[in-house]
């Protein structure tokens, strides 16, 4: 097992480095100069631009930058904010329990809700149950998060007066943005749990299972399910990817503090050390995030462990 | 002349009921979710191509004193804050958001399609260098890696495209270049090896329309999230700017008035779910029936 987790952990390693210069070759290679982009919106002169660019030493080769770039964002410097002038990587530790809290709280509902439909849809194969189901799983991932979000918040709260519609701070804040969220993404973990269940549910075992008179909620849940989840841990990775952008629209929709706020908020105001460092530090946790998932997946399923 | 013992098959040899396009298309008529979304998106291609002559007002125009109207019969889905008519600003959206989906999707398929039969077929270094920067654009959350794009070309509707097909191209690749790692050891695509055939000839001619089923299904089903990512983008105020109709930036528009004037809000966000809901309804249809495994089973 260990030795497994050592493959792993080197192979993200050149993943890791791939993402940190695809970063910085995003940031210098794609049209249009940074310092321009930065002082236009204050209009300024070629002088300040010059000095711009000096300071954040884009006028040096782009071998000196990528070292430079590299060798900081190893030490965790990511810069600094050209609006705050404080260290992106501070700011953007300051706004990520937010966005990891969003986060995990969506992936709860998204697992609670697609399994649910995935089984329903499952043990009702072929029936207006399962058509129910399954149509309910591809209009949630159809709905758009910033029509759902609207509708929830023009719903309890402005209307019910149940749930504040905007900030954090509490478990009430994070009722409708989680749901909105895990909806979102539960569709496609129904789905899965559905045609998992299908193909686990005419295994021998539980065959076998039935045979022993075992009723067939014992058959479901016991037997059944179990297996069935597996595949639903690999599809989690995936899913964790879509929610941390999904945060990017939901903290805009219920202006929450987070990385996903910070990353507009940056990019209009053409701040680009912190979408850089944001970025990255997003892609990093999802190659991380894919990383535990492998290996939990590893611990669950033996078998992965010797393809 | 001698009868050959082993016909080869051909379109008169194979019963008609066996043919592949023709089970296809009997396996997409018994889906009534996918022909209903497929009327759905032929009668909205038709708005959005028609939008100028249906329209019964100019989108842009605007019209102060009739600013914030409900829903009436002069004005079917309302008007917005500038006195705007909805229902002419959601038939002009069509266009913009078809647009930009079928747009992102070909900027997405067609390098993601090139990019996969060359790693695909030639395999060795090249396929290690393609398929490791695919790795590395696959490590972004795909509308975060549309973001930091938007970030530099700078917020708008021909950008927010541009960024949406970015973000698209290493599923594509992936799909092609396994798709033509199974179909290059088919023994047609041999024989046609053997017997001379170039490189460029098995690829295009043999190679390409065995693997376009799937890489149409992957389009399709990439339509849906475009059109969903470009009107995100649109919502943050990143991709279509005022006052171009985009269902996207409708809804931002109409944030600030959910609760006077909920209607502003309601229009487009149906829109826009109805056309996702009905290419994903579509797409998953397209690949049932294109799943061979489901056909032998059928």
């Amino acid at each position: 097992m260990l030795q497994y987790i050592g493959r792993r952990l080197i192979t993200s390693i050149p993943v890791l480095w791939g993402v940190t210069t695809l970063v910085f070759l995003m940031m210098h290679l794609l049209p249009g100069d940074p310092a321009e982009l930065m002082m236009a919106e204050s209009g300024g002169s070629s002088q300040s631009i010059a000095q711009l660019s000096h300071q954040l030493g884009l006028d040096d080769p782009l071998y000196v930058q990528y070292g430079r770039f590299l060798a900081n964002a190893l030490r965790g410097d990511l810069g600094r904010s050209i609006f705050t002038n404080r260290p992106v990587t501070q700011t953007i530790l300051e706004q990520l329990p937010h966005t990891v809290q969003l986060a995990v709280a969506a992936m709860m509902v998204a697992i609670i809700i697609g399994t649910a439909l995935g089984i329903a849809a499952a043990l009702n194969r072929n029936t207006w149950v399962d058509s129910l189901c399954v149509t309910i799983a591809v209009a949630g991932a159809s709905v758009p998060i910033f029509w759902s979000g609207l509708l929830l918040i023009l719903l309890f709260s402005s209307l019910l007066h149940w749930l504040p519609a905007t900030g954090q701070g509490s478990l009430k804040h994070l009722i409708m943005p989680a749901t909105v969220l895990g909806l979102a993404s539960s569709g496609s973990i129904a789905r899965l749990v559905r045609s998992s269940m299908l193909e686990v549910l005419g295994q021998e075992y539980i065959t076998a299972a039935r045979s022993k008179g075992l009723s067939e909620r014992l058959v479901v849940c016991r037997h059944a399910l179990k297996n069935a989840l597996i595949p639903v841990i690999t599809v989690m990775g995936l899913q964790f990817g879509y929610l941390l952008g999904g945060t990017v629209v939901t903290e805009t929709v219920f202006s929450r503090q987070g990385l996903g706020w910070l990353v507009v908020d940056a990019i209009l105001w053409k701040d680009f050390p912190v979408v850089q460092g944001s970025v990255l530090l997003a892609a990093a946790i999802y190659t991380l995030m894919n990383l535990l998932i492998d290996i939990s997946y590893a611990i669950i399923d033996p078998r992965i462990r010797y393809d | 002349m001698t009868k050959r013992r082993f016909p080869i098959p051909t379109r008169k040899t194979i019963p008609r009921r066996e043919i592949p396009p023709l089970v296809t298309r009997r396996r997409l008529r018994r889906n009534k979710g996918a022909l209903l979304s497929l009327a759905f998106l032929v009668i909205l291609t038709a708005v959005a191509i028609f939008a100028p002559a249906l329209a019964p007002y100019d989108p842009l125009d605007v019209a102060v004193e009739e600013q914030l109207l409900l829903p009436s019969s002069k004005h079917w889905a309302g008007t917005d804050l500038f006195g705007r008519d909805i229902f002419s600003r959601l038939l002009f959206g069509a266009r913009v958001s078809l647009l930009v989906g079928v747009v992102a999707v070909v900027i997405a398929s067609v390098p993601g399609l090139v990019l996969g039969l060359i790693a695909g077929y030639n395999g060795r270094w090249i396929d290690g260098i393609i398929m490791r920067v695919m790795d590395m654009m696959l490590a972004f959350p795909g509308i975060l890696l549309a973001l930091s794009i938007v970030a530099l070309l700078g917020p708008g509707l021909p950008n927010a495209m541009i960024a949406v097909g970015i973000a698209g191209i290493p599923s594509y690749t992936r799909l092609v270049r396994s798709s033509v790692l199974v179909t290059r050891r088919k023994q047609f695509v041999r024989a046609a090896y053997a017997v001379g055939c170039r490189g460029w000839r098995i690829v295009f001619r043999h190679i390409l329309p065995d693997i376009f089923a799937p890489v149409l299904v992957l389009a399709t089903l990439d339509l849906a999230w475009a059109i969903l990512s470009a009107s995100s983008l649109s919502f943050l105020g990143l991709g279509a700017q005022p006052p171009a109709p985009e269902w996207g930036a409708m809804l931002n528009e109409g944030r600030g008035y959910l609760r006077q004037a909920p209607w502003i809000t309601a229009a487009p966000g149906l829109a826009i779910m109805l056309t996702v809901l009905s290419v994903n309804l579509l797409g998953d249809g397209l690949r049932d029936a294109l799943d061979p495994q489901l056909r032998t089973r059928g």
